[in-house]
């Protein structure tokens, strides 16, 4: 057994709804090695959430079906019953949300919810959970740990409830965290602070870390390898320094093009990129982005899906034209 | 918490005030005479005239309501017009009764109405939660005097289970006690079981939406610990507010169950002076009444602050 701690094999994710299956997961492979961190990158409706949702098996069943595999130290998980699922989930994968506001039950205070994973899949109670619950306030730098177990959310900061957040993902120790969208509530200092402060904790756990972002700025902080998504798809994968460097899909080159650069001359106009994201239960039958591609040719863009195709390396992308590496 | 208290019992005076104003002005704004209707057919104007002025009626209305008030802060309501005996008496005769209906009602109203309202909200959309729904529509639907009377016709004639109507002092043997309660509170249970099962369901419902349940769900929790541990803390705020409505309705008696069952609680004792244009009676029921609804929003806003900490700090 290599290092692979997470394998995702053409997982796919449809919801049935009143006009029809929505596809919202179309068919993702990724793995990930321990210690290593994945960013998953895309816009809002890409898929991206529910397919980590799809993951830590928190997709309700139905609406949600989720097919494919997923293979969590070589385990296959979603065959697993509902019990031992739960044995793992809080435990060995673990998951922190994008609105830290919403995501900390109001009436129940840091403490109680931050033991609460402990008790249930570590059976530590009493001082020596306190304990623990205290280092964990302490290791992602919350100032008077001790007193603030007593805190009820709405006492904390919005930065405060996202490093409770991700203590309470820590409190088990898991190999891997996930991170939907873990810092777009927070205001930009914040957000720096948090994505440095899960990059530290990362390298002494050596835990792995699944980074869900809409946000390009935060996959260069942290990410080794980042996957694009759209349309349910991954439409290029590379190292972070790759992708950035050298975008092989016009998707990223256009993803890439929307951010404006510091330094330079200001353009003109921002570029963005014309159309709307494909509505999930009218998928185009050819490639996702077709429609809104400066390079699609207008016949098999349309009409075949393109398969992720190697690039070299580990760069990969899915399109029928990958665009030249130019600097 | 202690100047919380302190604040909301002055508020709660004031408002008993306000209601008692608005009591007394309506007493003597309705048409009708106590003491006419008192005499019926033996009427003599210098009897009359000295029955008015022996129960004050004669003065003016202000100073009737002064010491009226007077009179009510320490506990003295006046005299019935129609059998003259105190009508502080009066009500805290007929208490027991009222009370212990209440309580019996409302403990079978939640009996049926949390399990119920929970377990709708966790199986939303399957055949379970459109039964508790259609279930619930029923029992709101259902008028008490009609559900009262199917419930003697079944339960005491035909099955011959229970009393059809009487009430006997939880002192006298709790057996008979219990057999007289169980057909009107489960005449008014049933109903108040049906309205608090909808807010029951969509409180929670509301609480399973939220963010912080599936942070629960992604600890590894089961269902029903996310249930017990996170969405019901949260969901008893609302839950609360609607029991205590309901604790309010029946604490100042069921008048037609009451009818119905030949139940000696407060609701007859009204209605009985609104028949005989007993002012001081009725005036005193309802303050009581008042002053139960007013205790029990009291107490609501208590048990708010216990369950939710964001009350406890503004």
């Amino acid at each position: 057994m290599n290092d692979a701690i997470l394998e995702v094999r053409d997982l796919t994710v449809r919801f049935g709804t009143k006009r029809g299956v929505a596809h919202v997961v179309n068919g993702i492979s990724y793995t990930i090695n321990r210690g290593e961190t994945l960013a998953i990158v895309g816009e809002s409706g890409s898929g991206k959430s529910v397919g980590v949702l799809a993951l830590m098996g928190l997709l309700p069943q139905p609406p949600a079906l989720v097919t494919g595999s997923v293979r969590y130290h070589g385990r296959e998980l979603l065959d697993l019953p509902p019990r031992e699922w739960r044995s793992i989930r809080g435990k060995g994968m673990a998951m922190i949300f994008q609105d830290p506001m919403a995501s900390l039950n109001p009436v129940r205070t840091i403490g109680y919810q931050l033991i609460e994973p402990m008790e249930h899949h570590l059976r530590l109670k009493g001082k020596a959970a306190q304990n623990r619950a205290t280092d964990l306030l302490d290791l992602v730098g919350i100032p008077s740990p001790k007193e603030r177990l007593k805190n009820y959310p709405h006492q904390m900061s919005g930065g405060m409830r996202q490093r409770v957040m991700i203590a309470m993902g820590l409190a088990c120790d898991p190999d891997v965290l996930v991170a939907d969208e873990a810092t777009t509530a927070l205001d930009v200092t914040t957000q720096a602070q948090i994505v440095e402060l899960v990059g530290r904790l990362q390298e002494k756990i050596g835990m792995a870390v699944i980074w869900i972002t809409h946000d390009l700025g935060v996959v260069a902080g942290i990410a080794d390898r980042v996957h694009v998504m759209y349309g349910g798809r991954f439409m290029e994968q590379a190292s972070v320094d790759n992708l950035f460097a050298t975008p092989r899909h016009p998707y990223t080159r256009a993803l890439l093009g929307s951010i404006p650069k510091p330094g330079k001359e200001r353009p003109a106009k921002l570029m963005t990129i014309a159309g709307m994201p494909p509505d999930p239960v009218l998928m185009p039958a050819g490639c996702p982005f077709a429609p809104r591609c400066a390079h699609a040719d207008g016949a098999r863009c349309d009409d075949t899906i393109p398969q992720m195709e190697s690039l070299g390396g580990t760069h990969g992308a899915a399109c029928h034209y990958p665009l030249e590496a130019k600097s | 918490m202690r100047a919380f208290l302190i604040k909301r019992i002055f508020q709660m005076l004031l408002a008993l005030i306000g209601v008692s104003i608005v009591v007394f002005a309506l007493m003597h704004l309705v048409p009708g005479d106590p003491v006419r209707v008192a005499l019926g057919t033996r009427f003599d104007q210098d009897l009359y005239d000295s029955l008015r002025a022996d129960l004050g009626l004669d003065r003016p209305l202000a100073q009737q309501y002064v010491s009226w008030l007077g009179g009510a802060l320490t506990g003295d309501l006046g005299v019935s017009f129609r059998n003259g005996q105190p009508v502080t008496q009066l009500i805290l005769e007929r208490l027991p009764a009222t009370i212990t209906l209440a309580m019996a009602a409302l403990f079978i109203a939640l009996l049926v109405a949390l399990p119920a309202g929970i377990i709708s909200a966790v199986r939303s959309g399957t055949g379970l939660d459109y039964a508790v729904s259609a279930a619930s529509q029923i029992g709101i639907s259902l008028p008490d005097f009609w559900a009262g009377v199917m419930y003697i016709l079944l339960f005491s004639l035909t099955l011959g289970w229970f009393p059809s109507s009487g009430y006997t002092q939880i002192g006298d043997g709790i057996g008979e006690w219990i057999r007289h309660i169980i057909l009107p509170a489960m005449t008014v249970g049933l109903i108040s079981g049906s309205i608090i099962t909808r807010f029951v369901r969509s409180a929670v419902l509301e609480a399973l939406n939220q963010h912080y349940v599936i942070t629960a769900r992604a600890k590894g929790l089961s269902e029903w610990q996310v249930v017990r541990r996170h969405v019901l803390p949260n969901a008893w705020i609302p839950i609360v507010t609607v029991v205590g409505l309901q604790l309010g309705f029946l604490l100042g008696g069921v008048v037609v169950v009451e009818v119905i069952f030949a139940w000696p609680g407060l609701g007859r004792l009204a209605l009985t002076a609104v028949k005989d244009r007993d002012f001081t009676v009725l005036q005193g029921s309802v303050l009581y009444i008042a002053f139960m609804f007013l205790v029990i929003n009291l107490l609501v806003d208590v048990i708010y602050a216990r369950l939710d900490p964001r009350v406890r700090v503004s």
